[in-house]
């Protein structure tokens, strides 16, 4: 998992190993230049029932995770934020 | 906090939170601005500051569950909102990640955002609306 730091402006790794629960999953798919670039959250749960979660960098399933995606009628779009360093949506953009 | 319309029937916004927005008084102005009348909601991003309270059943008022001056991750946002004296109330539950992947929840009270929150509303076939429930003393949302 990663969590955002502001003051280095990168995803610091938060390393989840071994069997857990997928509780939540969820996220955007949006247009940079062109491409899609997907956003995800994640909720898991460990053996004891305590949860730990972030942005999702990577992800190993066993056995299975399903997911349900919906397609907006208009793609959102991406642009560089400077601040940030990350790309976010501009609804202005089209 | 920027939107756009991407759907007439039933009507669906996208609200885009920037950097120093406050996600619930944001929506409660949304709400009024667009006279929604029953909604639901969600969102991922993240916050510089949450305040997440936790529904005391003695008192019958949000204790103040976790309030978080730091940066953290916004999990998951999900809500709706309904019309309380004719007047938009937003109701919302957030789960937020610290920088050590720990987890924690609670019912929206303030989240700053920091540097996004990407956000999808829905509107409702019909109004929803809310009234006072004796037991809770609190506005429930009736159907």
């Amino acid at each position: 998992m990663g969590w955002f730091d502001p003051q280095r402006k990168m995803y610091k790794k938060i390393p989840i190993n071994g069997q857990h629960e997928g509780i939540g999953m969820s996220g955007d798919i949006a247009l940079y230049q062109g491409k899609p670039v997907v956003h995800t959250h994640m909720v898991v749960g460990s053996p004891d029932g305590t949860t730990r979660a972030g942005h999702i960098l990577a992800a190993y399933v066993s056995p299975a995770l399903e997911v349900m995606v919906t397609v907006d009628p208009i793609a959102m779009q991406k642009r560089l934020d400077p601040a940030a360093d990350l790309t976010l949506i501009d609804p202005a953009l089209k | 906090m920027r939107y756009k319309q991407i759907e007439d029937e039933p009507k669906t916004f996208v609200l885009i939170f920037e950097t120093s927005d406050e996600i619930a008084s944001g929506l409660q102005q949304f709400a009024r601005g667009q006279g929604l009348g029953g909604s639901s909601f969600e969102a991922i991003g993240a916050l510089s500051h949450a305040k997440l309270g936790w529904f005391n059943w003695e008192t019958k008022k949000y204790d103040p569950a976790c309030v978080l001056d730091e940066q953290v991750e916004l999990l998951s946002l999900i809500g709706d909102i309904a019309l309380r004296d004719g007047e938009p109330q937003v109701h919302a539950h957030v789960v937020v990640g610290r920088s050590d992947g720990t987890a924690h929840g609670g019912h929206l009270v303030e989240a700053r955002v920091r540097p996004t929150c990407e956000l999808i509303l829905t509107e409702s076939p019909s109004h929803l609306q809310k009234k006072l429930d004796p037991k809770s003393g609190i506005a429930l949302i009736q159907i």
